[in-house]
């Protein structure tokens, strides 16, 4: 009896979770997969026609579809793997008991505060034909004509992928810096008595006790990967000529300049499928670590 | 253990039950407060009412109720908001009960926004409204009061090519305020300087750009990262291409391809210019109005597409004692030809049909396309989209210039939203050079597919 009186009770206390959780995240979220079934230029919700599987079938055959796909992959897995690098070796620098440690460790977490418009709006102004760098390049001779960083269709997703790391190797570097913090001392200085160099501690101490870490930045930037927008739209808005377009900018795209819901629906359900089974892969690998 | 953890449970909810309780009782409160002011506010409204109705018999219907117009755009830069402002103020002299509220919303932002206030019911009573692509789907969206029969009652007589612009299915949807004329921006001192002349061909266009580049000058700076610009260099082409200026219509229409001659002419006209290095490097990086548009005020190009009346005001104002500047036409394919622009509608504004007010939105809109209007307009190098029959002697070189363009002014419009933005898109692989002119027809056609 008390008990079905505590699980109402409990009930109660989710109530408003639960009641958020429906309408702001399930009821979206149903009302997208039902519109990848249909035809609807987002004026009015009369206006939406059933229209079977014509979206999923348009979009892949759709050659822009297709390139906005490599596109983010290419961006999630170079983000991905370079935000760990830079994260990890930067977390041990200012890890380290040296002079200018913490200077640095401000420094590289400086960009993740800033808002990604405003790194894209930095970058672009910095990397546009007549900008800083290209200034740089022609003073120095290395070449007579600017580098078209972001006019290029084959070169601008790799410009915008150096901006992103810039911007959030200070994130990973924490992250990797809170976990080395949970490493014992005693651990490493035993290891250096018996005669292990810098490199095995790394390799054989370290990043096995980072493991958990390790997974979760991993994941993180997947997922924050497969949902890239802001910066993208900022540097190129997916150009020139969709050269740079990833998931979330066609979707805009198909969304708000092409007026097709339907068929920015079946985008937006790609992204929440890869997001959903990075965060599955996530959750079984942490629970294997736990 | 477990007994504490349960009496602490229900402890809890006593105290939620409680706050619960308390905040009711206070928004009871307030309710109370509420209503004793709406009954304060009706009685004050009865005796107002009793006297207005004694003393002011003659008084209108309308300037007894108070009435708020949502007014939306995207145009917050230069003078519009001027323009926006001065009928706002002739129109709340004459309706004092009316309050327009002007929001003005980013290009970025503002069909994410419109549409999702559609959708809901909310759109705000007047909105402007792009003059390509969505046009024809929000004129189809039935959101929109069509405006055919108001256009009957105290308008001026639109221009013709503008009436033809503003119709879908045999009904006019927008009011258009202005219109607009793109032309090549050249620095005049410059040219005087070098004994330049206005090209009178493309082919001279390309002979000037490589004098400028000896001179260490670039040709023309121009900005296709906002995707819009590249198209105009297309439509400026076939206003040439195609000396009918019916094809583009009918391709839209779906009459004939995209694959037509007049298109795979222009876009070959377009890389023939850009591969004569008539073009400063870096188009796809750059923003019109921003990088392309520096190059130009900087004088380090000597020419800037595309210019309009849309962007002369903040041009003349940074160029002010460094140097003076001029418009020309996209010149002709053969010497001799004549110049054509290429323009279309500017600023053009809906009526919502979820208005309260549509006859007072609709109103409104008198005010801002009346003579009044067009004097506010003129007098800030805006083209009004009827005849302008006030004094013109004062005008600058430069507005007459774009006045005289907006007669001979070709079409710039393209309805079919996935054919524009395959164009727009096409237009930076070409600017790249990147994209074949065969690919880029081959996309177009795609696009008219569906």
């Amino acid at each position: 009896m008390l008990n079905r009186q505590l699980q109402k009770i409990g009930f109660l206390f989710s109530l408003p979770s639960i009641l958020f959780f429906l309408v702001f995240i399930s009821i979206p979220v149903i009302f997208t997969i039902a519109l990848t079934f249909a035809s609807w230029q987002g004026y009015d919700i009369l206006q939406i026609k059933f229209v079977g599987f014509k979206n999923y079938i348009d979009l892949f055959t759709d050659r822009i579809m297709l390139k906005s796909f490599i596109n983010t992959l290419i961006f999630v897995t170079l983000t991905t793997l370079f935000l760990n690098i830079f994260g990890f070796f930067g977390a041990l620098i200012i890890d380290q008991k040296i002079a200018g440690a913490r200077f640095l460790k401000n420094a590289i977490f400086l960009p993740v505060l800033l808002s990604p418009i405003i790194i894209g709006i930095m970058w672009s102004r910095m990397l546009d034909a007549f900008g800083i760098l290209n200034k740089i390049i022609q003073a120095l001779n290395i070449t007579k004509l600017p580098i078209l960083f972001l006019g290029s269709s084959k070169i601008a997703i790799y410009t915008i992928i150096i901006a992103t790391i810039w911007q959030f190797a200070g994130y990973d570097m924490l992250l990797y810096y809170a976990g080395l913090q949970g490493i014992p001392a005693e651990l490493l200085e035993a290891a250096r008595i018996d005669g292990a160099n810098e490199r095995n501690i790394i390799f054989r101490i370290i990043l096995p006790n980072l493991s958990p870490v390790i997974t979760i930045t991993l994941l993180l930037n997947i997922i924050g990967g497969f949902k890239v927008f802001d910066i993208v739209f900022v540097m190129t808005t997916g150009g020139p000529n969709h050269g740079s377009e990833v998931l979330a900018t066609y979707l805009f795209q198909q969304a708000f300049r092409l007026n097709n819901m339907g068929a920015a629906s079946v985008i937006a359900l790609c992204i929440i499928v890869l997001s959903l089974g990075a965060a599955i892969i996530r959750l079984r690998l942490t629970r294997e670590n736990i | 253990m477990e007994v504490k953890l349960k009496k602490n449970l229900l402890n809890s909810l006593v105290v939620v039950v409680c706050l619960v309780v308390v905040m009711g009782l206070l928004l009871a409160g307030c309710k109370t407060t509420t209503t004793a002011t709406e009954t304060t506010a009706a009685a004050t409204t009865a005796e107002a009412t009793t006297v207005a109705e004694t003393t002011a018999a003659a008084e209108t219907t309308a300037a007894a109720e108070s009435i708020t117009l949502e007014f939306w755009s995207w145009n917050n830069e230069g003078a519009y908001p001027k323009v926006h402002e001065d009928a706002e103020k002739r129109f709340m002299a004459k309706y004092p009960n009316v309050t327009i509220k002007r929001d003005y919303i980013s290009y970025a932002d503002y069909m994410v926004k419109l549409k999702a206030s559609l959708a809901g019911g909310q759109a705000p009573d007047i909105f402007q409204i792009p003059w390509a692509g969505e046009y024809t789907e929000i004129a189809r969206s039935g959101k929109i009061e069509p405006m055919t029969e108001y256009l009957k009652k105290d308008f001026p007589t639109f221009f013709e090519n503008v009436m033809k612009a503003i119709s879908v299915d045999g009904d006019a949807w927008a009011i258009p305020l202005d219109l607009n004329t793109l032309q090549i921006a050249y620095n005049v001192t410059k040219f005087k300087e070098l004994g330049i002349e206005i090209p009178k061909s493309q082919d001279e266009l390309i002979a000037l750009a490589a004098t400028l580049k000896g001179k260490g000058l670039f040709g023309i700076a121009q900005g296709t990262k906002d995707l819009w610009t590249g198209g105009d260099s297309f439509f400026a082409e076939v206003a040439y291409t195609d000396p009918t200026h019916t094809k583009m219509a009918a391709a839209d229409a779906g009459t004939i391809g995209w694959d037509d001659a007049v298109f795979v002419d222009a876009i070959n006209a377009v890389v023939k210019l850009i591969k004569g290095g008539v073009y400063a490097p870096g188009a796809n990086s750059m923003e019109a109005f921003v990088g392309a548009e520096d190059l130009f005020v900087q004088q380090k190009s000597a020419m800037f597409y595309p210019v309009g009346n849309f962007v002369t005001g903040g041009v003349t104002e940074k160029v002010a004692g460094a140097f003076e500047y001029s418009l020309f036409p996209t010149p002709p394919l053969k010497a001799g030809d004549e110049a054509l622009p290429t323009g279309g509608v500017a600023e053009m504004f809906v009526v919502s049909k979820d208005s309260k007010n549509i006859d007072m939105a609709v109103e409104f809109l008198r005010f801002l396309t009346n003579d009044d209007g067009k004097t506010i307009l003129a007098a800030n190098d805006f083209i009004p989209s009827s005849d302008y029959k006030g004094d013109t002697s004062n005008f600058s070189p430069l507005y007459k210039n774009m006045l005289d363009a907006q007669s001979k002014s070709q079409s710039r419009v393209v309805y079919n939203t996935k054919v524009y933005q395959a164009i727009l898109n096409g237009m930076q692989g070409i600017f790249g050079q990147e994209l074949s002119p065969e690919d880029f027809i081959k996309s177009i056609v795609e696009a008219a597919k569906g």
